[in-house]
């Protein structure tokens, strides 16, 4: 039976202590929601399942972007606990994605691998919440994770800039047609770089990060409990939608 | 711990936007330090502040030094230091005018009011040394900087410049730990909006362009700006609110 007092939050992304999802998620339990979580297969398995106990996640579900099985499999089983979805997180990106094409040039990238990005990136975000909108209740609320990549050229990298960009133009286009269909809001927050395991498939960390501080006009990086303090206070706030808000110490801004 | 103080510079009567900012900041633990713009106005003022353990409010004109004067070395004799500053005031004389037809003269008083004020007020705070490092400033704008919006006229240019001023601050004041943002909400029925030519209108546009068919509410416009003042991760940035209205273009069915 569905406790009406009890929110529930779908967090799709948490690789280990280190991701975004991972902070995400301990704000959100502080705020009082239920937690589930996916892992992207066995191999990140126990990381996540290290990560669940900690948190006190409900149940975890098996999910690989790229498998139509997975979708299906995971979406069902979601139905089956019976509980309405009140925040779907999904912060998954190509970057970490198995096999990913990284650190090459656009004109090298075959099609399978370039819709292999966009679906890993940007389409997983219109997959899971068309399968889960039975499940998602009405003033339920989206938020998924971008990046200033998302407007900018990264030699190397620009798969993962046109995966950005369409997850960004996805989050407009969901927010329209499942606020229209349930009062649902979707949104997308685009943080400065912080120490994640995704950062560490794009480089030198410590050397991003530093850049990263030498643009900021305060002088620093993110700090992974500032985003998602404001991920959650942006999830909860029911005149937002349609809408991706930089968290990033300043850096976006300077010239 | 240590009261902060938040300096609040717009209220005019209980229904302004900087009223409400005031009462989620009180209700956060903040002492409200208001100014009110006349006699005539003082009443309305009051009617907020006396709900929020205001004992003093200072009179203040943009352009009036005295009267900055007195409010900061009021400050000074009681050791009060500003954690938050909220910029609240906008002021065109011929916002009813196209803007092919505005003066110079009032675009130039529009400018300083709306615009300039924030920079003049902030340095005046600065080199009084009464703001603490680690505070916030925010200012209020609208979605009429980046789109032309019928009736807004003047003020569009005018509050382009305000958030370039905002990224501006903000890249000058990083390094003394001083975070400088916007909100820009949808449009709310205030006594600033009253002067804009058909906002009824225009309250109901924005209603139908939402998703949620819904306009911006006060609290939540209030909690966000809670929200970004205190996240020392965030400066620089404009953050819209208002339930997806300006991301959207709406095509009416064909009759």
């Amino acid at each position: 039976m569905r406790n009406n007092t009890t929110k529930n939050g779908l967090i799709i992304g948490i690789r280990n202590e280190e991701s975004i999802c991972f902070e995400i998620a301990v704000e959100l339990k502080r705020a009082g929601y239920v937690l589930y979580a996916t892992y992207q297969d066995e191999s990140t398995l126990e990381d996540v399942a290290r990560v669940a106990e900690k948190l006190n996640i409900q149940r975890l579900f098996p999910y690989d972007a790229r498998k139509d099985e997975d979708l299906d499999h995971f979406t069902a089983a979601i139905k089956e606990e019976g509980v309405g979805i009140d925040a779907l997180i999904h912060g998954i990106s190509y970057s970490t994605a198995k096999g990913a094409r990284l650190d090459c040039d656009l004109v090298d990238l075959s099609w399978e691998d370039f819709t292999d990005a966009i679906r890993v990136g940007a389409f997983s975000l219109v997959e899971i919440s068309g399968h889960l909108l039975d499940v998602l209740n009405e003033e339920a609320s989206i938020l998924s994770i971008s990046s200033r990549w998302s407007g900018v050229a990264v030699p190397g990298f620009n798969i993962v800039c046109a995966a950005k960009a369409g997850l960004e133009s996805m989050i407009r286009g969901l927010a329209e047609s499942l606020g229209e269909a349930k009062q649902i809001r979707v949104n997308g927050i685009s943080p400065g770089f912080v120490p994640t395991y995704s950062l560490t498939k794009i480089g030198n960390s410590l050397e991003i990060l530093d850049q990263e501080k030498n643009r900021s006009p305060l002088g620093r990086n993110v700090r992974k409990e500032d985003i998602a303090s404001f991920a959650v206070s942006i999830l909860e706030n029911r005149s937002i939608t349609s809408m991706i808000f930089p968290v990033d110490t300043g850096v976006g801004i300077m010239g | 711990m240590r009261r902060k103080n938040a300096l609040i510079i717009g209220i005019a009567n209980r229904d302004s936007i900087s009223a409400t900012i005031a009462r989620e900041l009180y209700d956060c633990g903040y002492t409200i330090i208001p100014t009110y713009l006349n006699e005539k106005a003082l009443p309305h003022v009051r009617e907020v502040t006396d709900q929020l353990g205001v004992e003093e409010l200072f009179p203040f004109k943009v352009g009036n030094t005295e009267q900055l004067d007195t409010l900061i070395s009021s400050l000074q004799k009681k050791g009060q230091r500003i954690d938050a500053f909220v910029h609240g005031i906008a002021f065109a004389s011929e916002i009813r005018k196209d803007l092919h037809e505005v003066s110079w003269q009032s675009f130039k008083e529009s400018t300083r009011v709306s615009a300039f004020s924030m920079v003049e007020i902030t340095g005046r705070l600065i080199g009084a040394d009464v703001l603490n490092p680690g505070s916030s400033i925010l200012t209020l704008s609208y979605i009429g900087s980046h789109l032309s919006v019928e009736g807004y006229n003047m003020m569009g240019p005018v509050k382009s410049i305000l958030e370039a001023l905002v990224r501006g601050l903000a890249s000058e004041l990083g390094s003394k730990e001083i975070r400088v943002n916007a909100i820009s909400p949808g449009p709310v029925l205030t006594r600033a909006a009253s002067g804009i030519q058909g906002f009824s209108n225009l309250l109901q546009v924005t209603r139908e362009a939402s998703p949620l068919s819904r306009t911006a509410e006060l609290e939540d416009i209030g909690k966000l700006s809670v929200e970004i003042l205190a996240n020392p991760s965030i400066t620089g940035g404009v953050y819209l609110i208002d339930c997806g209205s300006s991301a959207r273009i709406r095509v009416a069915e064909q009759k």
